[in-house]
C-alpha cells in the first residue's frame, strides 16, 4: 500500500436520511479500514433513506463495490431505501455486473434425520463395513491358499523386496527396543525382588514376559507403525494414480498381485524379528545380572529352567498371526483408498489405528486360548 | 457391413438417484478410430470405465468382440480383458517399475512366454511408440507425453484388438499431442487395432477420428464423422462445442 492510497468517509444525517460521502481510493486496503466503520455508522444511524455519494471517489474496485452492496443489502433488509449517487460510469458498470451476479450460494442440503433413523443409518454403515471386511478376509484367504498350493502364482520378486523392507531395515529399531526393554525390566523388577531375596527370578520374569507377550507385541507395534502404514500409503497412491484400475483391466487381481506377496513377506519376517528381540532382550537382562554379580553360567541355567519350548513356540505362533493381520489391514486400507491426496493420509491413519486395536483384541483372545489350552 | 467389434446396447448407469448415462447405444467397426466426445461431466469417462469392466452398469450390454463383459465372470472375463488394452488419463504406469518392466508385466503374468521372448516383445512395443532408448528409465524420469506413450505400449503388450485411450492429449502441448495423434493413426493403420478414444480435444479429433459420438448430460446427442458433425449439425450444443467462438458468445449472453 502506498501512502497515496487513502479513503475517507463523511456523514450527513437528518431525520429521514443518512448520507455517506466517500472520497479517495477504494481498494482492498482502504476498504479494510473503512468496512467496520461504515457498518457501525449504518447501525447507529437508522434512517429510512440511505444515500451513498460516490462522486469524489477517484478509484473503486470490487472491494469498494462489495462495501456498497453490503450497505445496500443491510438497508434493504431493514426495509429502507437505498440510493447510490455519482458513481463514475465504469465503476457503475462493475457495480451492476456484481449486483446481477449476487445470487445466493446454494447451501448443500443437510437433512437432519430423527434419532431413530440416525441409529439405523449408523448401524447399516457398520454392517456394510463388516460385510466388506469379511469379504476381504475371505478373498485374501482364498488367494493365499491358492497361492500356497501353486507357488508359481506368487510374485517372488515382490516378496523378496518386501522382506528386505520389513525385516533387515526394521532390525536396528527392534534390537534397540529389545535391548532396552530387557535392561529396564530387569532393573525395575530388581527392587521389589530384592526385598524377598529372590533377585535370581528376574531372569524368569524377563524371559517369560519377553517370549510369551512383550516380544510379539512390540514387534507387531513396530511393524504396525512402519509397515502397515507404508503398505496403505503405497497401495493408496497406486489407487489414486489409477494403477490399481490398470491392473484390473489387465485381468490381474490386485489382491493376488499386491496383497499376497506383502502378507507372505510379513508373515515370514515377524517370527524372525521376534526371535531377534527375545535374544537381544535376554542379553540386556544378562548384562544386568552380571552387573549385580551373577555369573553367565547361572544366568543360562536359570533361563533354561524358566522358559519352556511351549512359551517360545506360542509366542512365535502369535507373532505370525499378528503379521498376517498387520499386512492384511495395511493392504486393505490401501486398496480401499478413495480419490484425492487427502485420501491416502486417511487410509494410512486408519491402517495404523486399526492395526493397534486389532493387536490388543487378538492378543486378548490368545491369552484366553493359551490359558484354556494350558500353554 | 462387417460384424461390429464393439456393441453397446441400452446402457444405463446411475449413482443413487442421479442418472449418469441413459440409454447409450452405439457400435464400432473393426479397425475404426472411434471417438467419444463430450464436455466435462458429460459421462464420457464413466462410459469408458464401464466398457473396460471396472464397474457394472444398472442395465444394458457391452459386447466386446462378441462377448458381453457385463455378464462375463472368471476365466471368460479374463479372456475379454486380455483382448483389450487401456491407457488411463494419467498413464497409470507402475511407479516402482522401469518402462520395460511395466510393459513386461502383462506378458509375464498372463502368458507362458520364456523370459527372453518377454523381454524382446516388451522392448519392441517400446520401440514402436518411440521409447526404445528409455526402456530402463523409471516413469518419474520421463515427460508426461512419454509416459502416455509408454502407457500405450503397455496397453498393447498382449496385442489387443481394442485399445481404449482416456484423454490421450490432456495436459500435453499441441506439438506433443499431435505426435501422439500420429502414433495412434500409425498403429491403427499398420496393426489394424480398433481405437476407442475418450476426449474433449478438438484438433486431435479432426485429425484422427473416423467416427464420433457426442455425449451431453449422459445422452448421445450426435453421431457421425467429425466433418459432418461440425458442418451439418442442427444441435445447438454440438455447434457450440465445435465452434468455440459461438460458445464464448453464448457465455457472454448468459452473463449479461
Amino acid at each position: 500500500m502506498t501512502t497515496n492510497d487513502q479513503a475517507a468517509v463523511e456523514l450527513e444525517v437528518n431525520d429521514q436520511c443518512l448520507k455517506i460521502l466517500f472520497s479517495g481510493i477504494l481498494n482492498i486496503d482502504t476498504v479494510a479500514t473503512l468496512w467496520e466503520k461504515c457498518l457501525q455508522l449504518f447501525t447507529t444511524h437508522v434512517r429510512q433513506h440511505l444515500i451513498i455519494d460516490a462522486q469524489r471517489i477517484s478509484y473503486c474496485d470490487s472491494a469498494g463495490v462489495s462495501l456498497f452492496l453490503q450497505l445496500k443489502e443491510s438497508q434493504l433488509a431493514r426495509k429502507g431505501q437505498f440510493e447510490l449517487l455519482g458513481l463514475a460510469d465504469k465503476y457503475q458498470h462493475l457495480f451492476n455486473l456484481i449486483e446481477n451476479l449476487t445470487t445466493k450460494p446454494i447451501q448443500s442440503e443437510k437433512i437432519s434425520l430423527p434419532l431413530l433413523s440416525q441409529i439405523g443409518k449408523f448401524t447399516l454403515e457398520i454392517l456394510t463395513i463388516m460385510r466388506q471386511n469379511t469379504l476381504y478376509i475371505g478373498e485374501l484367504c482364498d488367494e493365499l491358499f491358492k497361492s500356497l498350493l501353486s507357488p508359481r502364482r506368487i510374485r517372488w520378486r515382490d516378496v523378496w523386496q518386501t522382506i528386505e523392507i520389513v525385516g533387515p531395515n526394521a532390525l536396528p529399531i527392534v534390537l534397540l527396543l529389545g535391548f532396552l526393554m530387557g535392561l529396564i525390566m530387569s532393573f525395575q523388577s530388581a527392587v521389589p525382588l530384592q526385598r524377598f531375596g529372590a533377585v535370581i527370578y528376574i531372569v524368569n520374569i524377563v524371559g517369560i514376559s519377553l517370549t510369551r507377550e512383550l516380544a510379539p507385541l512390540m514387534v507387531a507395534i513396530i511393524l504396525a507403525g512402519r509397515t502397515a502404514s507404508s503398505f496403505a500409503a503405497e497401495i493408496g497412491t497406486m489407487k489414486v494414480n489409477q494403477e490399481i484400475d490398470a491392473l484390473s483391466t489387465m485381468g490381474l487381481k490386485p489382491l493376488l498381485f499386491l496383497a499376497v506377496p506383502r502378507v507372505i513377506a510379513v508373515m515370514v519376517m515377524t517370527p524372525l524379528l521376534n526371535i531377534f528381540m527375545i535374544v537381544i532382550g535376554l542379553i540386556g537382562c544378562a548384562l544386568f545380572m552380571m552387573g549385580i554379580g551373577y555369573s553367565a553360567d547361572i544366568f543360562i541355567q536359570q533361563i533354561q529352567s524358566a522358559i519352556t519350548i511351549g512359551d517360545l513356540l506360542g509366542g512365535l505362533f502369535k507373532s505370525v498371526i499378528f503379521g498376517l493381520f498387520i499386512a492384511s489391514i495395511g493392504c486393505m486400507y490401501g486398496l480401499r483408498t478413495r480419490f484425492g491426496a487427502s485420501a491416502v493420509g486417511e487410509s494410512t491413519t486408519k491402517a495404523v489405528v486399526s492395526c493397534i486395536i486389532m493387536l490388543v483384541i487378538v492378543d486378548g483372545i490368545f491369552a484366553v486360548l493359551f490359558y484354556l489350552l494350558g500353554i | 457391413m462387417t460384424k461390429p467389434i464393439v456393441q453397446v446396447k441400452s446402457l444405463r448407469v446411475s449413482y443413487s438417484d442421479r442418472i449418469i448415462l441413459d440409454n447409450i447405444n452405439f457400435t464400432v467397426q473393426p479397425g475404426e478410430i472411434f471417438v467419444v466426445l463430450g464436455g466435462s461431466g458429460s459421462g464420457k469417462t464413466t462410459l469408458l470405465n464401464h466398457m473396460i469392466g471396472l464397474y457394472d452398469p444398472i442395465a444394458g450390454e457391452i459386447i466386446l468382440d462378441g462377448q458381453d463383459i457385463v455378464q462375463a465372470e472368471g476365466e471368460q472375463r479374463k479372456k475379454i480383458l486380455r483382448d483389450i488394452g487401456v491407457m488411463f488419463q494419467s498413464g497409470a504406469l507402475f511407479g516402482s517399475f522401469t518402462l520395460l518392466e511395466n510393459v513386461r508385466l502383462p506378458l509375464e503374468e498372463l502368458t507362458d512366454l520364456p523370459l527372453t521372448a518377454v523381454n524382446m516383445i516388451a522392448l519392441n512395443k517400446l520401440k514402436l511408440v518411440g521409447l526404445g532408448k528409455f526402456a530402463h528409465f523409471m516413469p518419474a524420469e520421463i515427460s508426461g507425453g512419454m509416459q502416455k506413450r509408454a502407457a500405450i505400449a503397455r496397453a498393447m503388450a498382449l496385442d489387443p484388438s481394442i485399445l481404449f485411450l482416456d484423454e490421450p492429449s490432456a495436459g500435453l502441448d499441441p506439438i506433443t499431442s499431435a505426435n501422439l495423434d500420429q502414433l495412434i493413426l500409425r498403429l491403427a493403420k499398420s496393426l489394424g487395432i480398433t481405437f476407442i478414444i475418450v476426449t474433449h480435444e478438438l484438433p486431435s479429433i479432426e485429425a484422427i477420428a473416423d467416427r464420433v459420438i457426442m455425449l451431453h448430460d449422459g445422452k448421445i446427442i450426435a453421431e457421425g464423422d467429425p466433418k459432418t458433425l461440425r458442418d451439418l449439425t442442427d444441435n445447438e450444443y454440438v455447434r457450440q462445442f465445435f465452434n468455440r467462438r459461438a460458445g464464448e458468445e453464448a457465455e457472454k449472453n448468459e452473463a449479461t
